[in-house]
């Protein structure tokens, strides 16, 4: 039976990621963590990065198929303009979750090599799983209220 | 085999499995509820995007009854999906009615064929399922809330400081 090269893969290539993270994890762990707390101070430049990157792919699309067909060329940018909000939309109802993951992820590789031979017992994993999900949660509201004090003044604040 | 008494049996013996059932089955629906939500702001936007895009075809090409074809296609597939998601809500949904279920049974020796497990379960899975909700909703608002703060006041903070400029 011939199975599809994604199929055949994949196994590999997602034990060659997990081996690639496990390998530095702390150093990986740090890393990620620390594009998380990025991700919540400079939240307020979501929309305008957001527009840029948009920009790149839409200049992208249109440099590829400028010399082709001018008519599709002028399709393509009007629906990708009506396409942009709701992406917008999807994008930034997805933040803070992503940020929480980062967390999770990171504080996973950081605990990981040092605790990976005491989880041997179901009870043992998910209190790993819950520590690290409430920790990560608690370290978002930690980081929002960090937020608060540096870039509010004190009689701002509610 | 694995039937019904297999998984009571698993969990009466080891209490481990069940915290951790409940605790994936609770960041699963966490994370679920929020990127099933964009899916469908995507959708909508491909909706809207795919019908400017058929409508400028019949614009410069003019109409045939393929459009027609194309446009019912379209919508369908966005419907498919778009319920889809709602499907989605429903396996969350069912994932807390057997967590509950399972804690009722294991641990109150409630009766599978009793009535009241299953209004019981039931009604503590709609709360569940709301307060996930509420969370995710809290959440997400919070960062984008306190962004919005700082900019009003970074915008009131330059309007004094440029009347302050003018009045020196």
């Amino acid at each position: 039976m011939s199975t599809s090269w994604l199929g055949s893969h994949l196994p590999s290539i997602i034990t060659y990621l997990i081996n690639f993270l496990l390998e530095k994890s702390t150093f990986y762990g740090i890393v990620i963590i620390i594009i998380g707390i990025l991700m919540i101070m400079f939240s307020k430049y979501f929309k305008p990065l957001f527009f840029l990157f948009y920009i790149l792919f839409m200049m992208a699309i249109l440099g590829y198929y400028f010399s082709l067909v001018s008519k599709l060329l002028i399709a393509i940018f009007i629906s990708l303009l009506v396409f942009m909000p709701f992406l917008y939309l999807a994008f930034k109802n997805g933040y803070s979750m992503t940020v929480i993951n980062l967390f999770m992820l990171g504080y996973f590789l950081l605990i990981f090599p040092a605790i990976k031979y005491y989880l041997n017992s179901y009870l043992l994993i998910s209190t790993f799983i819950v520590v690290i999900f409430i920790s990560s949660i608690i370290t978002f509201y930690m980081f929002l209220l960090i937020k608060r004090k540096l870039f509010l003044p004190e009689g701002e604040r509610i | 085999m694995i039937n019904l008494n297999f998984i009571l049996e698993l969990f009466k013996n080891n209490f481990g499995a069940l915290i951790l059932l409940i605790a994936l089955s609770i960041i699963i629906s966490f994370e679920v509820m929020v990127y099933v939500e964009s899916i469908r702001y995507i959708l909508v936007g491909v909706l809207l995007s795919g019908l400017v895009f058929l409508g400028l075809g019949i614009l410069f090409y003019g109409y045939t009854s393929s459009y027609l074809y194309a446009i019912l296609a379209l919508f369908v597939a966005v419907i498919f999906l778009f319920l889809g998601t709602y499907v989605i809500f429903l396996i969350i949904f069912l994932l807390y009615l057997f967590d509950i279920l399972i804690i009722e049974i294991v641990y109150f020796s409630a009766s599978i064929y009793s009535i009241w497990t299953w209004v019981i379960a039931i009604a503590v899975a709609i709360v569940m399922y709301f307060i996930i909700k509420q969370l995710n909703k809290i959440l997400n608002k919070k960062l984008f809330l306190l962004d919005s703060e700082i900019k009003k006041n970074e915008k009131r903070d330059s309007h004094v400081r440029n009347r302050n400029k003018s009045e020196n």
